[in-house]
């Protein structure tokens, strides 16, 4: 065997533990790198380690705490922005056949209800939701998901926030992200399209800037 | 279903308050646990815990799924913070077969689902380390949770420091040898 391997392989437990200092440990790093045999090896390890971490009890953490550290961290909660009722068009390309809504809404109105209803029926469709935008604390635009037959949304951008966006994703409960190929802003700030997913699998939506700044996100939970 | 740790963290890192109310709640009974165990009191426990969610919504974009779990990336840096505040406050130093013998009985505190080992594989684990000789099992648990290197645990108990390193690197292969037989 290499003799850098065997350094390393001897002190593998110890790397994982993570107590080899200095030049040691900068000789270990540098020879880990170049060799995914003795990588392997300090790997196996290193879950054993994690596994001894989440050994130690658990305690009840004390009263208030999750307030303080959202207090420290979060900027304080915003009113949550009121909907007015509005006439929305929604054209969505899907996979099978283009489909054109109109939804009409209109406050406590039963005919509005009943309408909804049928709007819903005419493509296989339970619910339609909207969410809102944002980037950072400013609200930047809304995103509406339709759990039908297809799937579908439609993200709605406001001109500040729309310069240099360039690439959409879901990431969903589960943690997977699921690219939304077709995201492209028309002029008027929209873009809209099929989804593979029911929305309710969805945690939020991620719009991201060519420049990589600051994503707009809309989080489809409650 | 609940949302995945990792989602969690994806929506903590934006500053949602919902999803980071959510995983702070998942996970601050563990993150305050091994706080604890490490510098064992309370309020040094609270200060480390609240640096550990801070650090981990300043970082969480450095956060990478192949190298391990949410949960264990999460308790590496409470670890490690809770060791530089033992280390800056000079607290008294713990004994480790306190920590043992902490670490040897089952949580009662409900907490995150974890992937990985199951609850009963998790005793088994338990119960190997309990199984150590004595020496191994001190020098291990002075190396896993205090953070201490193979010359201090050498200087601490005034033994040589290869059989320190030997006692550390017998009780990993024997814990290891355990996993690999549970997995």
């Amino acid at each position: 065997m290499d003799p850098r391997c065997q350094e390393t392989r001897e002190m593998a437990a110890d790397l994982a533990l993570g107590i080899v200092e200095g030049e040691e440990r900068g000789r270990a790093l540098q020879h880990l790198a170049d060799c995914p045999e003795c990588r392997a090896e300090v790997e196996k390890y290193s879950d054993l380690a994690d596994e001894l971490l989440l050994l130690a009890p658990q305690r009840e953490a004390p009263v208030g705490f999750e307030s303080r550290v959202l207090g420290d961290l979060l900027p304080a909660p915003k009113p949550k922005r009121r909907r007015r009722l509005q006439l929305v068009f929604a054209p969505v390309a899907a996979a099978a056949a283009a489909v054109a809504i109109t939804l009409v809404f209109v406050s406590g109105d039963l005919q509005t209800a009943s309408h909804y209803r049928d709007t819903l029926k005419e493509a296989n469709g339970t619910e339609f939701e909207a969410y809102s935008l944002y980037s950072g604390d400013s609200l930047a635009g809304t995103v509406f998901s339709y759990q039908g037959s297809p799937n579908w949304i439609q993200i709605t951008v406001d001109p500040r926030h729309r310069a240099d966006l360039s690439s959409a994703e879901l990431v969903m409960n589960d943690g997977r992200q699921v690219p939304l190929r077709w995201f492209q802003l028309d002029p008027t700030g929209s873009s809209g399209g099929g989804i593979p997913a029911n929305p309710h699998d969805v945690s939020f939506l991620r719009l991201t800037p060519a420049s990589g700044g600051e994503p707009l996100v809309a989080h489809f939970t409650g | 279903m609940d949302p995945s740790d990792e989602a969690l963290l994806a929506g903590f890192a934006t500053g949602d308050p919902r999803t980071a109310a959510a995983f702070v709640r998942r996970f601050q009974g563990r993150v305050f646990g091994l706080a604890l165990t490490i510098v064992r009191q309370p309020a040094i426990a609270e200060e480390v815990s609240q640096e550990t969610f801070a650090r981990v919504y300043r970082h969480a974009g450095n956060y990478d799924a192949r190298k391990g779990r949410v949960s264990t990336w999460l308790l590496s840096i409470a670890r490690n913070l809770a060791i530089d505040v033992t280390r800056m406050k000079r607290l008294d130093p713990v004994d480790p077969d306190v920590i043992a013998a902490e670490i040897s009985i089952e949580s009662q505190v409900p907490g995150a689902d974890e992937a990985g080992l199951q609850p009963d594989e998790r005793d088994q684990l338990r119960s190997a380390i309990t199984d150590l000789p004595d020496d191994q099992r001190r020098a291990l648990v002075l190396a896993a949770y205090m953070g201490r290197t193979a010359r201090e645990i050498s200087d601490l108990d005034d033994v040589p420091l290869g059989t320190v390193k030997t006692r550390i690197r017998t009780a990993m292969l024997k814990l290891r040898e355990e996993l690999e037989v549970l997995q």
